[in-house]
């Protein structure tokens, strides 16, 4: 085992302040798929390069919320919203804004890694290719950048010709996330990125998130209550399609203002 | 949600443990006190008995408490509970090495010649029992107000001891040949009045779980 030579840097809940303006702004936002509405009046402003986690049981609307903030819920059929979600200072279903420069604004890692058939180097510079960038020089390195800021570049840079189907799940979710993140984009979404990984692969990506708050402005959907007090600076607490409760993950973990948050993360209900 | 009507139980015992060490702590507190306010030969070896049985209940506490925050997780007040479950459980084998400590005290005078005791050393063993059941209770009973009433007993408790320690020097002063004797009582003395500022921390502990208020260092408002 590696001696430890540096404190491991805080998720910065300390620190955290719930803050008036966000970067990331949901304001009275409620959604429907079809008749069944998933979300209700949810207001809630997330930080500029801090980790806001959301945690609430299966089906309580925080994996919806998520996809909503990068429009991804556009093609499900019924599908219909109230309020706004604003990223900056633009609204993100403003009818003139163009919906895949938003995308590229708005990176996402899923629970599952989604690596595509296709070699490492290809895999990363994916995005950039699609957005019309070919100069070899250019790619290689946004590739290295994007390698080495998801802590992957030491294990991969002799062999980024070969397929990304053949490194370990730990492994493919990281590069996934260098994928993300190659195309430079201001907000990176996760839908519980660890729940497929075991703890060694786990350990790896929220170290991993701790460095790309510098960078990014991180949104993180997670059941394991751990990783989202280790991890991230605010916690939203949903149930039922409502935020019951959002406030610094340390007084989310320490002394909530809501019985019924407690009563979840302890897990005597949910 | 067995595991959660599994991880219930294990709290509940631990409570139940930390009460069950509290009401012999509160026996081996009335024993001391009996002790040194009418001093007898076998107070120690009876203080030493109960102060060994505290002494495993400490560790087994301990170790529950330990085994719960390893394979359990606790989290929120479920783990300010097992935080202060274990400062509590030491600061009640204090006051069992402190009582132990009285009763030596008590029998050694026992065996020498008889003190005078102070006019306020029964009002100050009053006091210093009366908050050891109170703290106990709010811990208990998540009674944060009588929490607090056991905090502002520490200036009261802090005044007999002053008065106790002024009568036992002019004792001294009156009578040289029973210094040791007053030394003795004078220790014991100091262990009542330590032993009350334990109760002030047991209650401090008892606010921290039931509000999840750090209020040690912080008194200024109670009073």
């Amino acid at each position: 085992m590696s001696a430890i030579t540096s404190l491991p840097q805080t998720a910065g809940s300390v620190e955290a302040m719930k803050p008036e303006k966000g970067y990331i702004s949901v304001k009275d936002f409620d959604f429907w798929y079809g008749t069944h509405q998933t979300l209700f009046k949810v207001n809630m402003e997330m930080p500029e390069k801090q980790v806001t986690a959301f945690i609430g049981p299966s089906g309580c609307g925080k994996s919806t919320l998520l996809r909503n903030i990068k429009r991804m819920n556009d093609l499900v059929d019924g599908q219909h919203h109230q309020g706004d979600i604003t990223i900056g200072n633009d609204t993100i279903y403003h009818p003139h804004l163009e919906v895949t420069s938003l995308r590229k604004r708005v990176g996402m890692v899923f629970q599952k890694s989604n690596p595509f058939p296709k070699s490492i180097y290809e895999n990363v510079v994916y995005g950039l290719r699609v957005a019309g960038v070919n100069d070899r020089a250019t790619l290689d390195a946004a590739c290295e950048h994007a390698l080495r800021s998801s802590a992957l570049w030491e294990e991969v840079k002799d062999r980024l010709s070969a397929s990304a189907l053949g490194l370990s799940g730990g492994q493919q979710q990281r590069l996934c996330i260098a994928r993300a993140i190659a195309v430079k984009p201001e907000v990176l979404l996760m839908d519980e990125p660890c729940s497929a990984l075991d703890p060694i692969a786990t350990g790896k990506i929220e170290e991993l998130i701790l460095e790309l708050k510098k960078e990014f402005t991180v949104v993180i959907v997670t059941h394991n209550m751990q990783q989202a007090a280790r991890v991230s600076d605010l916690t939203a607490f949903f149930y039922l399609g409502k935020l019951i409760e959002f406030d610094t993950t340390l007084k989310i973990f320490t002394n909530p203002s809501l019985k019924q948050t407690e009563d979840y993360i302890t897990g005597r209900f949910g | 949600m067995n595991n959660i009507r599994h991880f219930e139980i294990e709290i509940a015992e631990l409570k139940r443990s930390l009460v069950g060490m509290g009401n012999l702590v509160e026996q081996s507190l009335s024993a001391a006190v009996d002790a040194i306010l009418i001093p007898r030969v076998d107070a120690r070896e009876e203080a030493r008995v109960l102060e060994e049985r505290l002494d495993s209940m400490d560790t087994a506490i301990e170790e529950r408490a330990h085994r719960i925050m390893a394979l359990q997780h606790p989290m929120i007040s479920d783990l300010r509970l097992l935080i202060s479950a274990l400062h509590i459980c030491s600061d009640l084998e204090q006051i069992g090495d402190l009582c132990e400590s009285i009763a030596k005290r008590a029998t050694w005078i026992a065996k020498h010649s008889p003190v005078e005791n102070p006019k306020h050393l029964e009002e100050l063993a009053r006091l210093v029992k009366e908050m050891i059941h109170g703290c106990l209770e709010a811990f208990v009973s998540s009674n944060t107000e009588l929490a607090k009433t056991v905090i502002t007993q520490e200036d009261h408790s802090d005044d007999l001891t002053k008065l106790c320690y002024e009568s036992i020097q002019a004792s001294m002063a009156r009578t040289p040949e029973k210094i040791r004797e007053y030394t003795h009582l004078l220790r014991a003395v100091a262990h009542l009045e330590h032993i009350g500022d334990i109760a002030v921390a047991i209650a401090e502990e008892s606010v921290y779980v039931h509000k999840g208020q750090m209020i040690r260092h912080h008194h200024e408002d109670l009073r």
